[in-house]
Formats: C-alpha cells, structure tokens, sequence
C-alpha cells in the first residue's frame, strides 16, 4: 500500500484523516454532515467558502452542486443514505489524478466513520428514548429507581420538571417529515440549552417531548413558561424561517417523577384542544384550557345541538343580512371581551363594534350584561368552534 | 424492547356476532359481572346492521392515566395500558374519564379493573383469549403503525388515539336462518 493511503488509514478521527489528506495533496478541506453542520476542517479553509456552504444549506440537500462554482463538493452517501459532504476549495478539474484518487479515498473513509457514529449515536439514543419512555408512561416499579437510572443519562429526576409537547400543526410527508422534525429538535435544543441546565429532549410518534427540571423557588408558574415558549418560538422562527407552523401545550408542573406522565398527558391535551382556539403556531397550557376540558368529554352531536340552539338565531340574521354578528360576537369573547382589542382584530371602529354587540342583543334577546348570559353563548362560542374544526 | 404500539383489528366483514371473545373474556375473568370485552350491535331499521367488538383499546393517550390521582396506571413498551390495583383507591375517575368506558368499578373489591390484553398470555408467546377465541378471525392483535382511528364522536377522542383498527365490510354481508322445513 501506497504511503500516503497508509497513514490514511492510520488515522483515527475526521480531522487526522483531512490533515493527511492536506498534507500529500495541499487541498483545503471541509466536511459537514447531512444537517450542514461542521464536522471538521482544515486551518486554511476559506471562511467566505464556509459561510457559503453554510447559507447554501438547502442546496447542498438538493444536491444542487452547481451553486458551488469554484469548489469540489462531494456527497458521502451509503446504500443511498446521506451522510454528509466533503468540500475541496478548487475545483475538480484542476486536480491531478492522484489528488482526486486520494480525495476520494479520504471520502469512503470518512463516509465510514459518519455512518459509524451515526449507528452508534442511533443506539444511545435508542436506549436513552427507551429510558424516557418509561418516565413519560409510568413504566417503572420505584421512583427511586428510576433517578437512580436518570443520573446515568445526566437527568436529575428527583427535581420538578415541566413537560412541553411540540408538534407541526399539518402532517408531513416521507423523508421531509423526519428532516424537519430533527431541525426542529435541534432548533429547540439550541434554544432552550441558553436558558435551562440540560433540557431533555425526545421525539415520540411525531411530536418533540421536551423535559426540563425547574430550579427555581418558588417554580415558574404556566403563565411564565408560557411567555419563555413564545419566546423561543420566535426565536426558532427567525433562525429557521421555512419551518412549518407547529403549536406548543405545556403540562402543570408536578414534583415527582412519577407524576411525570399526568404532565405529559396534560401537555398532549392542551397541544391538541388548544387547536380549537388557535389552529396554528399556538401556546397552549393545560390550566388555560378551561371550559374546553370539559367540552372535549361532550358527544359532537350534542354541541353542534346546544350551539345551534344559542347561536342559530344570529347565524341566520347573518345569513339573510349578509352580516358579521356570529364573528364579532366570537372575537369580543377571543379578547376576554376588551372593546378596544376586539376592535383592532375586526378592522373597526369601538363604536361600531358596541353598535354591533346591542344589535346582538335584540337579534337574540337578551342582555350580555348578564353574567348566566355571557356563560352561555361564550360556552356556545366554543362548541361551535369544536364542532367547526372537527368537520 | 423497543417502544410500541400493539392494539385491536376488528374485521367488519367477517365478524358473525357470534359474541365468543365475549364469553371468552368471560370465563377468563369469572369473578366480573360483565366481560371487559363486548359486543355491540349496530342497531337498523329491522335488523342488527353490523357487531363491533370492543374492550379497553390501550390509547396512545390514555385518559385513565392522566386523571388518576393514585398513578395506577402504566403503559408497557408494548402499548399496553395496565391498571395496579394494589394502588387503586377506587375514586372512580378513570370510570368517567375514558371516552370507550373501559375501566370498571369491580363491585367485590369496589377497586377498578380493566383488559390487560391478556398480557401473561402475550409474555408466553399466546394470543389474547379474545382473539384466540374468535372462529371467524374478525378479532386480530396487530400493531399500530401511526394511523389510528379518526372518531368524529367525540373530540377528545383525536388525541386520546385508540390503538384500534376497523377493516370496513365493502358489501353488505346478510345472514337468513333457515327454518326446518327449509324455508327461509
């Protein structure tokens, strides 16, 4: 075996292999893996080619390689797999035969040990998924237990944690499915690593669990955790802004690790009625949902019957006056009934909209003043909402 | 094990109503005045449209765990949802709670039961008495591979997720008892 193939061999990590590459063949090299992240480089690769590479991102995994003039980008693949890219800063015409042949070794070799981190990271997180399975389900005999466990993945189990449940607000098809929902892992986990000591994240049937423990006292309350999930939502939403729209339900807070799964099933269930208020990007906590529990327990039927009976008479006004009662009445509750809030979302002046609320009041015959009343057609407003997005 | 998601497959078109997982549900548990599993008819104008076999269907997201104040209940890597009642206070939360009613308030220990899908048959390699049970094959153990049951009856069913699968009857199938003397 040729010398230059045989310390190539010898090297034992991604950068020992690119510094004898760099050093028989004077390439520049780089190498990102299959999220465009930069796995490893040697020191006199351009910087404005790498921060081409990096706002190219979406090409390279369109394997649009003719954006990169000037470069040799070659794509790491295995059983057509993508592992990653290995980038030379000339083009390939200008190499010689033995450079390109030691270059392509250099990218089996290198496709070997992404593929072989990668199987091994796909088995420690395997396990560690398993691990949180089990906490998120109650599967486990003793508490003590279970922290004991924890401690071995970092987790301190023994401290309050809150559960936050994320997930894309339409399905998402094959292979874009699993990108996105790594690039929202990874995003999140960028996020929120600035603010908590260790979050824990795990992607289960679709939707991004994410555990952190609250070291305050006294602990942040929904509402707090709440404003730190718009936050990091914004956030996310700035640094990645082709990602689809996904809502966030957050669980109450529960101090032991066995009351972890009622957390998560209460995350679950704000994530998903809270879809009734806000179909899309939407915060929702578990305390927040009120009157909506309850409704969710209620035949489709049965609400469809009761909002009908409440609200049929101003549907058709509307439908014969060609009005907006039904929406303006709707708002005024969405806005906890603030005139100058609900106002601003319908386009209109206060007075209109208080003009708009006495002509509700003759239409159905009552006074909204009244607070039996307001209950009513608030809980109609809801039902009608549920039964609506569930057609 | 690697986490997942067994549930039930009722075949519409071949279920007779013949009620054996029932009756064997039944003679598993003797002691309850009621099987866990049942089935119901689809009533019709003049006669039963069609049977549904139902018991506990082991939810993704099991109403029963989130309401019980005792933390009874656990979900196996395998999806299935079981009760402890040496927990059990007999509060009777999970009773209301699940939209299919499958937990039962059992009137000897006034603690609730619930189908276990027979799991010391699973761990022995054996089907559920249910499904063994059942001549027709209607009843089927499968494992749930991301799409589960869209119910419009109730909205808390679309995130409970039911581990149950229908395989809808194409042709109405109808069955006429033949009198002695041969006339239908």
């Amino acid at each position: 075996m040729e010398k230059d193939k045989e310390e190539l061999w010898q090297a034992e990590d991604i950068t020992g292999k690119l510094m004898v590459v760099q050093r028989y063949t004077g390439l520049e090299m780089v190498l990102l893996d299959n999220l465009g992240e930069l796995r490893g480089t040697t020191p006199k690769f351009r910087a404005e080619n790498l921060s081409l590479l990096r706002r190219k991102r979406q090409a390279l995994q369109k394997n649009e390689l003719k954006t990169f003039a000037g470069l040799t980008v070659l794509p790491l693949e295995q059983n057509k797999q993508p592992w990653g890219w290995l980038v030379a800063d000339c083009p390939q015409e200008s190499m010689a035969e033995p450079v390109w042949c030691l270059f392509l070794e250099l990218s089996l070799q290198l496709t070997f040990l992404l593929w072989h981190e990668g199987e091994l990271n796909a088995m420690v997180r395997r396990h560690r998924e398993q691990f949180l399975y089990d906490i998120l389900y109650h599967n486990f005999a003793s508490s003590e237990e279970v922290i004991n466990l924890g401690k071995n993945w970092n987790m301190r189990l023994d401290k309050p944690h809150h559960v936050v449940v994320v997930e894309f607000d339409q399905p998402l098809q094959g292979n874009r499915r699993e990108q996105l929902l790594a690039e929202l892992d990874k995003e999140w986990m960028r996020v929120l690593s600035a603010r908590f000591v260790q979050p824990v994240l795990m992607l289960l049937r679709m939707q991004l669990v994410i555990l952190f423990e609250d070291d305050r006292t006294p602990p942040r309350n929904q509402r707090e955790l709440a404003e730190i999930m718009t936050d990091a939502m914004a956030r996310i939403k700035e640094a990645f802004p082709t990602i689809p729209p996904f809502s966030v339900g957050i669980g109450r807070l529960h101090y032991s690790v066995s009351e972890i799964c009622r957390s998560f099933q209460e995350a679950r269930q704000a994530l998903s009625l809270g879809r009734f208020r806000q179909p899309e990007n939407g915060i929702t906590c578990y305390d927040e949902l009120g009157v909506l529990k309850l409704l969710s327990h209620i035949r489709m039927e049965e609400l469809d019957d009761f909002a009908q009976e409440a609200l049929g008479v101003l549907m058709e006004y509307d439908d014969a006056n060609g009005t907006e009662l039904l929406k303006t009445l709707e708002i005024y509750f969405q806005e906890n009934e603030s005139m100058p809030l609900a106002a601003e979302r319908l386009f209109i002046h206060a007075n209109t909209l208080r003009n708009r609320l006495k002509k509700i009041e003759t239409v159905l015959g009552v006074e909204l003043n009244q607070a039996d009343v307001r209950v009513r057609f608030y809980v109609a407003c809801q039902a009608l909402r549920i039964v609506r997005h569930s057609m | 094990m690697e986490p997942q998601q067994l549930g039930f497959q009722v075949d519409l078109s071949r279920c007779v109503g013949c009620r054996a997982c029932e009756k064997a549900c039944q003679h598993k548990h003797p002691d309850l005045p009621r099987a866990f599993r049942h089935v119901d008819e689809w009533a019709g104008d003049r006669r039963e449209q069609g049977f549904l076999s139902m018991s506990c269907n082991h939810c993704t997201s099991p109403e029963c765990m989130r309401v019980c104040p005792a933390g009874c209940y656990e979900k196996r890597r395998n999806g299935i949802v079981l009760h402890n009642s040496a927990k059990c206070i007999g509060c009777g939360r999970c009773v209301g709670a699940c939209p299919f009613h499958a937990p039962r308030i059992l009137p000897h220990t006034g603690k609730v039961g619930k189908c276990d899908m027979c799991r010391e048959r699973l761990a022995e390699g054996k089907q559920p008495q249910c499904v063994e049970a059942c001549p027709v094959e209607a009843l089927r153990l499968c494992v749930m591979d991301g799409q589960y049951m869209n119910s419009q009856d109730y909205p808390l069913v679309r995130y409970t997720q039911p581990s149950l699968k229908f395989i809808k009857a194409k042709q109405p199938k109808c069955f006429w008892r033949e009198d002695r003397d041969g006339k239908r």
